[in-house]
């Protein structure tokens, strides 16, 4: 064949039937035509497999229908949302009026707390501290476990309720530590009073007290405010087993003192917070008890 | 007048029955793979819901053209195109009383024939399948492509000169 007969898309206009018909006639003609009109009919015998196209729109409408279910379809109107919404803060607000507030600290942790009416609080390791939150100024209330500083603005009666005992004052610097078989309460500056078993004390500025045994001890002390606040945690004639209590709080420990007959000994002086082990030998070294850790968290006491 | 929108669920239907089967078919000359050229559709499609909003009725066509090609050209792996021939349809039915030997030589040419649409080159090949076996004008080829409508034309003149020489004088 003599391809430069033709010009470069003659095969296509012929194959689609657009020659003219002088130059249909003399392409029929030669011998080249029939070659040609062999591989076209040769293709019309040709199959592209068949085309179930329902089965592949089935497929798409569930690839679709996965692609939606990856989306957020509204379920509610937009307007539902409005009302939930208020419904929710309604409840909130007669919630916060009604509710308790709840601070607490774990081990080791300090925590400042402003109180509405300026009144401060110092929340020391371990230690939960919960007051209403309505009608604050006129009634001034606060129910504690563990240990906290008080410096309490002038104003309505100030109560701290224990599960020992109470403590009322109308103003002043003081820390109360309470624990389900122990309650100290320290002064630092005015006066507040103490109550205890259907016993009152009242004590003032450098002056503190214990309940220890169902009765009260009392005793002078010379710091402007509590030493846990700087770090340490001090102790004047204290009953061993409210030292232990502090040293489990601070630092997140277990102090394991059944081989120990601690009751009666008492501990004056202070440990830092910084070092556990620092701590450990400050107690329990003057007193001539041998510690060691079981684990990372269970300190064993033996006597020496 | 407002345009119909993809969206619309019968609106895809009729675009998909319109469609679909020349794109897969188109995707077919090229890959050679029907269940390739089929997932390929097949997310082509969803493509085009998922962006029914942005695409207008006019344009869906070409849009899942140009999704379903740019996912072929993402996808390696290629087969050659071998269509089925079906023996008992044949020359034969055509013309009647053909000689045993020219049975044969036609079950020789078909096969020749087979195989050299299987070796043309892959944009020779599609024009000359949308022409031949989906009976598309070089028109709308040319819009199915992308290309002019000469351009086309030009392939097809040069896919049936590649096919005749590669079968060679078989007749």
């Amino acid at each position: 064949m003599e391809e430069n007969k033709y010009t470069d898309d003659f095969l296509a206009k012929w194959a689609s039937g657009n020659l003219s018909n002088k130059e249909q006639e003399e392409f029929e003609k030669s011998k080249e035509h029939e070659h040609f009109k062999a591989i076209l009919d040769g293709t019309d015998l040709l199959q592209v497999s068949d085309y179930d196209s329902e089965a592949l729109y089935a497929r798409i409408r569930q690839g679709i229908s996965r692609e939606k279910n990856k989306k957020v379809i509204p379920l509610v109107p937009k307007w539902v949302y409005g009302v939930a919404a208020s419904i929710a803060l309604l409840l909130g607000i007669a919630y916060v009026f009604n509710s308790d507030l709840e601070y607490s600290t774990t081990f080791g942790e300090q925590m400042a707390i402003v109180l509405p009416d300026g009144s401060e609080v110092i929340l020391n390791a371990k230690s939960q501290l919960e007051h209403k939150k309505r009608n604050w100024e006129n009634n001034r209330e606060i129910s504690l476990q563990g240990e906290a500083y008080f410096k309490v603005n002038k104003g309505a009666t100030f109560t701290v309720n224990t599960k020992k005992g109470s403590v009322i004052v109308l103003g002043t610097e003081f820390t109360v530590n309470a624990g389900a078989d122990y309650f100290q309460v320290i002064c630092y500056e005015g006066e507040v009073s103490v109550h205890s078993n259907d016993v009152t004390e009242i004590i003032g500025e450098g002056e503190a007290v214990r309940m220890f045994n169902g009765s009260f001890e009392q005793w002078n002390m010379e710091d402007v405010s509590p030493q846990w606040l700087q770090g340490e945690s001090s102790f004047t004639n204290a009953p061993l087993l409210q030292v232990i209590k502090t040293l489990e709080k601070q630092f997140g420990i277990h102090v394991d003192h059944k081989k120990v007959a601690i009751d009666g000994l008492r501990f004056t002086g202070s440990f830092s917070h910084a070092n556990v082990r620092l701590a450990l030998r400050t107690v329990f070294e003057p007193m001539e008890i041998k510690f060691t850790f079981a684990d990372k968290n269970t300190v064993v006491l033996v006597q020496e | 007048m407002q345009e119909k929108s993809v969206c619309d669920e019968e609106v895809y239907k009729v675009i998909f029955d319109k469609h679909s089967k020349v794109v897969r078919n188109f995707i077919y000359y090229k890959c050679g793979d029907m269940d390739q050229a089929e997932d390929i559709v097949q997310d082509a499609f969803i493509k085009l819901w998922k962006n029914c909003q942005k695409v207008t009725f006019k344009k869906a066509r070409s849009f899942v053209l140009k999704v379903a090609q740019n996912a072929f050209y993402n996808e390696t792996a290629h087969k050659k195109v071998v269509l089925k021939y079906n023996a008992s349809q044949s020359f034969a039915s055509k013309v009647d009383g053909q000689s045993p030997e020219y049975l044969l030589e036609e079950k020789e040419f078909m096969h020749k024939l087979q195989k050299s649409i299987a070796e043309l080159p892959e944009k020779q090949r599609e024009v000359f399948l949308l022409s031949r076996k989906d009976k598309k004008t070089y028109r709308e080829i040319a819009e199915i492509i992308g290309l002019s409508q000469k351009a086309v034309e030009r392939r097809m003149h040069l896919a049936l000169l590649e096919l005749r020489k590669k079968i060679g004088d078989i007749i």
